[in-house]
């Protein structure tokens, strides 16, 4: 076959809102600047545009979930605009992993100025990471006297995390 | 006429708790192979002590053309020996294109040429695994085109591939309302003798579209439409698949008395 076959010009699609709305403005010069194969592009060019934008969201949902799993504490402090904010940090993006996607997110926070739980982004970057130790000093939370270490030990496939209270 | 139907759970480690307590309420427990680190894992050994298991597969692609990843069916094989797994399932649909992962379960066309590519997979998982190969329809907002309906598709599939199938009740209840079709004139169409399991967890629906979001009981609709599939007679397990929201001890027992009740 030449061209992008029917199933990865579909993925295509579907991990990018831009290419989305170009595919509703018109499914054939999408098609074109893919270069979807021409055995497949009648198929492509009759895909359901409100069923594909429903599909692209149950996706979507999908990384979300996975993202509230390891920020917790960051997602709960967004509250209501965790999801809205998620939506809009990805449309374009579609990292490698859940990992990856999860610390993209976080960053993506970060330079928005959102607040973010600094011990979860520390540990996102431990686990992606080759380093066999690191620690991270955290700020004073709440009525602690004294900063918090975060600490990170690598032992073959296992990570280990400690968290150091200082004061008592 | 049925001879001994299993009733159990798709096992999430939420729900060990739970499981703990009814080592002979709960027959069976389908694993999913993504969810274990390996065929070492030491929970499946003490899983396979109390229940029969099953393991089921969420990242195979079956419908992807060109090779299986080798370490992810490395990895099912593994876990589907270690559990001595009755039989082994995935779905028919892809999650991998050329280019990424997509990380979820999407439809492919019903044609001619997607029937051989998932055939020949569901071949190869049978035979990497040593073991029965069924096949599970899947939910999806968007319909494709192709030369075949979705009931020719599975038959073709399961034909070609001498499978059987994992008939998700939620799944085409779901799709039966987002694409306006009655689930009981596609079952008719459907070659129903290779039903060999089911999945049921209540759907949930908001602005007029139904999603199987894995987190709701168990719909009378739904129980309905399982006892038709019953009634067809070559079902020999049915799995609660319920994934989020995961109701307390009682709840759970209901649910399951819900599918008692069916047989």
């Amino acid at each position: 076959l030449s061209g992008v076959d029917f199933l990865t010009a579909l993925g295509r699609l579907l991990r990018d809102a831009k290419l989305r709305e170009d595919f509703a403005r018109d499914a054939a010069l999408a098609a074109e600047q893919i270069g979807v194969a021409e055995t497949d592009r009648a198929a492509f060019e009759r895909l359901d545009v409100i069923g594909l934008e429903a599909q692209a969201t149950v996706l979507m949902r999908k990384r979300y979930r996975t993202a509230q799993r390891r920020l917790p504490r960051t997602c709960a402090g967004l509250n209501q605009r965790t999801w809205p904010s998620f939506a809009n940090y990805a449309r374009g993006a579609w990292p490698a992993s859940e990992a990856t996607d999860a610390l993209a997110f976080a960053e993506w926070l970060l330079a928005r100025g959102d607040a973010v739980d600094i011990e979860e982004i520390n540990r996102l970057r431990f686990s992606l990471g080759t380093r066999r130790i690191a620690i991270h000093l955290l700020p004073r939370k709440g009525a602690l006297p004294l900063p918090a270490g975060q600490l990170f030990m690598r032992t073959g496939s296992r990570i280990l995390e400690y968290l150091i209270r200082f004061g008592w | 006429v049925w001879g001994i139907v299993m009733i159990g759970v798709g096992f999430r480690r939420e729900l060990a708790g739970w499981l703990h307590g009814r080592p002979e309420g709960v027959d069976c427990l389908e694993l999913t192979a993504e969810h274990f680190s390996g065929g070492g894992d030491e929970r499946l050994g003490r899983l396979r002590e109390r229940h029969a298991l099953f393991v089921h597969g969420l990242g195979l692609s079956l419908g992807t053309p060109g090779a299986l990843d080798p370490e992810r069916l490395k990895h099912f094989a593994e876990v589907a020996e270690a559990t001595k797994a009755r039989w082994v399932s995935e779905h028919i649909a892809f999650t991998r294109t050329a280019e990424a992962d997509l990380g979820h379960l999407n439809p492919v066309p019903p044609t001619r040429r997607n029937v051989a590519v998932i055939a020949d997979h569901a071949r190869e998982l049978a035979d990497r695994c040593r073991r029965p190969v069924i096949l599970e329809n899947i939910t999806s907002h968007l319909r494709l085109d192709g030369e075949l309906s979705e009931p020719e598709f599975l038959n073709a599939i399961c034909e070609k591939a001498d499978c059987g199938l994992l008939l998700d009740v939620t799944n085409l209840f779901i799709n039966g309302r987002n694409h306006a079709f009655d689930p009981i004139s596609w079952l008719d169409a459907l070659d129903t003798s290779r039903v060999r399991q089911l999945h049921i967890v209540g759907y949930s629906e908001s602005g007029g579209r139904y999603q199987d979001d894995h987190a709701q009981a168990i719909q009378p609709e739904l129980l309905e439409l399982a006892g038709e599939l019953i009634s067809r007679g070559t079902v020999e397990a049915v799995i609660l698949e319920r994934d989020e929201a995961i109701p307390d001890a009682e709840a759970m027992d209901l649910e399951l008395a819900k599918l008692r009740a069916l047989f």
